[in-house]
């Protein structure tokens, strides 16, 4: 049972991770029997890395009740704790990696003021005065000569020595991070050198030293309103990628497949250095850079032995707002059809489900009760409709974002006008996706799947496979 | 059968009036009206219900219990009516009886119905739990 885990370095990290969530919920396959997330950043308040925790959770539920068969929701997406077998609660429960609360400042946590003149000066010449007061609780505020120092702290966690004790030969390693920020910029590194060190001291560090590593470097792809207050300067963020890169040419060793994404800023985002606060709209480059997950498992183990596999990413054609004909087929091939399946089945969900109350599949259901009683439905809702990292707010940011990924029209009500550019075709005969033909379809899958004992696994599995026979027969090719 | 009719019959109007019509209703009109309108009638309603408007067209809008019951309406609608042009087509005298034994024969159809209903339900796409 190969199992995959990735380290979500950073904000960059968590919002990927975010992206790679709602992938994984459309039934994107990947060829890993488990994933395990493990969310690296000090900086714990961060919102986007507390809607991706959330996310995580609620997925983690509902591919509970749903399983590997069910189409949506199907890969096990598991805490570095799940794997836990003895339950002595060795690590922190949760999809975070648990820095203990640096509430110090860098100065502090060096013990500047107990170092010896000389190394004091040297230090001085090293950080800035901003450097060296930067609390440590929001992050390194895109500081890396800061972030490499704190991070050393990872190597001696209890969650990588979990992490090592449950690494098994044929697993699989993804880093994500980007390189013009602290964090990732970071932690990638230093990360990697640790983890191909066969003397680290871990248990089975030599099987680890070994194995098969893949990441990804997410270039500038967003740029900060200029604020004199803030220490975050995206004119630097250049200027800082250039010299990481030049940094990853001479020093960054044993990776087996390495992807590196950009893009043009557009409108600049808020410019918040950390905290609550820091909280930017998906953008179609984390999607894009979850993708690579997908990639890197998808090679067998002999492809990736040679000397490492660079990979950037292109549109097929440049355009503000990208929608599935603005991709390339690998791409589409790979998330087109389960994204607009799972689009369907949330759209039918939201909007036309409560309907159906007297049809034949809600009664044999129960589902009036099960809307009103049942977790797993009200773990399903908060999936699709949460405000703050559900699917359909997850869909709105990246529609709303510079540059702007629309796949689908989400104004709409008409199924058939779903999908962005790609209208079902009617006629009089054929009225193409509508509220009733769905009820048709999912009251036949219902008796069909007569043998499925648990409602809501069957509830999951009659949505995949009428969304499918709609996606194949009445859907234009995307 | 004849039998069964009867009783079934019998039971909620008595005894068939005049008396001397009494052979013809027991004979013929109980037995004929019952067979075509309770047994056949009914079950090809219910068989339409559940498996052309229910199953072979592609719509689930017919599935809602009131479906059912306008359609049970509509088949006890045929029973009066088939009752009543049966007892004419035998010259029985036109009594309020031939009117009793018409609402009787919409009231059993109402019954089969649902007993048809219950039977062939199960395998109809869209009405399988219709009226419940």
């Amino acid at each position: 049972m190969s199992k995959l885990f990735i380290f979500g370095i950073g904000g960059t990290g968590a919002r990927v991770l975010r992206s790679f969530g709602m992938l994984m919920a459309a039934g994107v396959g990947i060829r890993a029997d488990r994933v395990i997330p493990i969310i690296v950043d000090p900086d714990t308040q961060n919102a986007d890395l507390n809607r991706t925790v959330e996310m995580l959770k609620s997925y983690k539920r509902l591919h509970a009740v749903a399983g590997e068969e069910s189409g949506f929701f199907k890969t096990d997406i598991s805490k570095l704790a799940d794997m836990d077998s003895r339950g002595d609660g060795r690590v922190k429960d949760a999809f975070t990696f648990d820095f203990g609360g640096i509430n110090q400042s860098f100065k502090e946590f060096i013990h500047f003021n107990e170092m010896d003149p000389d190394t004091q000066a040297l230090v001085q010449l090293l950080y800035t005065q901003d450097n060296l007061n930067s609390p440590l609780t929001i992050g390194f505020k895109g500081s890396p000569n800061v972030g490499s120092v704190v991070l050393n702290k990872l190597i001696n966690s209890p969650e990588l020595r979990f992490f090592a004790d449950n690494f098994r030969r044929g697993d699989r390693i993804f880093i994500i991070s980007s390189i013009f920020g602290g964090t990732g910029a970071a932690g990638f590194p230093l990360l990697l050198k640790n983890l191909r060190n066969p003397n680290s001291g871990l248990q089975n560090a030599g099987d680890i030293s070994t194995a098969l590593i893949g990441a990804i470097t997410v270039k500038p792809y967003f740029g900060l309103q200029t604020e004199n207050e803030s220490v975050i300067d995206s004119n630097a963020f250049i200027t800082k990628t250039r010299d990481a890169l030049a940094y990853y040419k001479n020093n960054l060793d044993g990776i087996n497949a390495l992807y590196y994404i950009a893009d043009n800023p557009d409108t600049p985002y808020e410019n918040r250095p950390g905290g609550a606060s820091q909280r930017n709209d998906a953008h179609l480059v984390e999607l894009l850079a979850a993708l690579s997950i997908v990639d890197f498992m998808e090679y067998e183990e002999a492809d990736l032995s040679g000397n490492t596999l660079y990979h950037e990413y292109g549109l097929r054609q440049d355009s503000p707002n990208i929608t599935f004909e603005h991709l390339y087929e690998e791409t589409t091939h790979r998330i087109g059809q389960q994204l607009v399946k799972f689009m369907l089945f949330a759209k039918y969900y939201k909007d036309f489900i409560k309907e159906d109350a007297g049809k034949n599949y809600y009664k044999a259901l129960n589902l009036d009760s099960a809307f009103a009683n049942d977790s797993f439905h009200k773990e399903l809702r908060h999936f699709l409709e949460n405000r703050q990292w559900g699917f359909f707010a997850w869909l709105d940011e990246l529609s709303r974002n510079k540059r702007s990924f629309v796949p689908f029209n989400l104004s709409t009500s008409d199924l058939n006008l779903l999908v962005q550019g790609k209208p079902v075709s009617r006629s009089f005969f054929n009225k193409g996706i509508t509220h009733d033909g769905f009820v048709v379809r999912l009251n036949k899958e219902e008796k069909q799947l007569s043998s499925e004992a648990n409602p809501n696994r069957k509830f999951i599995k009659m949505f995949n496979h009428v969304t499918e026979d709609f996606y194949n027969n009445k859907m234009p090719t995307i | 059968m004849k039998n069964i009719f009867r009783f079934l019959y019998e039971l909620i109007i008595g005894r068939p009036e005049p008396p001397m019509e009494t052979p013809l209703y027991r004979s013929e009109i109980f037995p004929d009206v019952g067979g075509i309108t309770l047994l056949l009638i009914t079950a090809l309603m219910v068989l339409i219900y559940y498996y052309v408007l229910n199953h072979l067209i592609q719509t689930a809008r017919f599935s809602h219990w009131y479906h059912w019951l306008g359609v049970l309406l509509v088949n006890a609608a045929i029973a009066f009516g088939y009752a009543v042009y049966y007892c004419r087509l035998n010259e029985v005298t036109p009594d309020s009886y031939v009117y009793w034994f018409a609402f009787a024969n919409a009231f059993y159809s109402a019954v089969f119905f649902l007993l048809f209903s219950l039977l062939f339900k199960w395998r109809s796409n869209n009405a399988a739990r219709t009226p419940f």
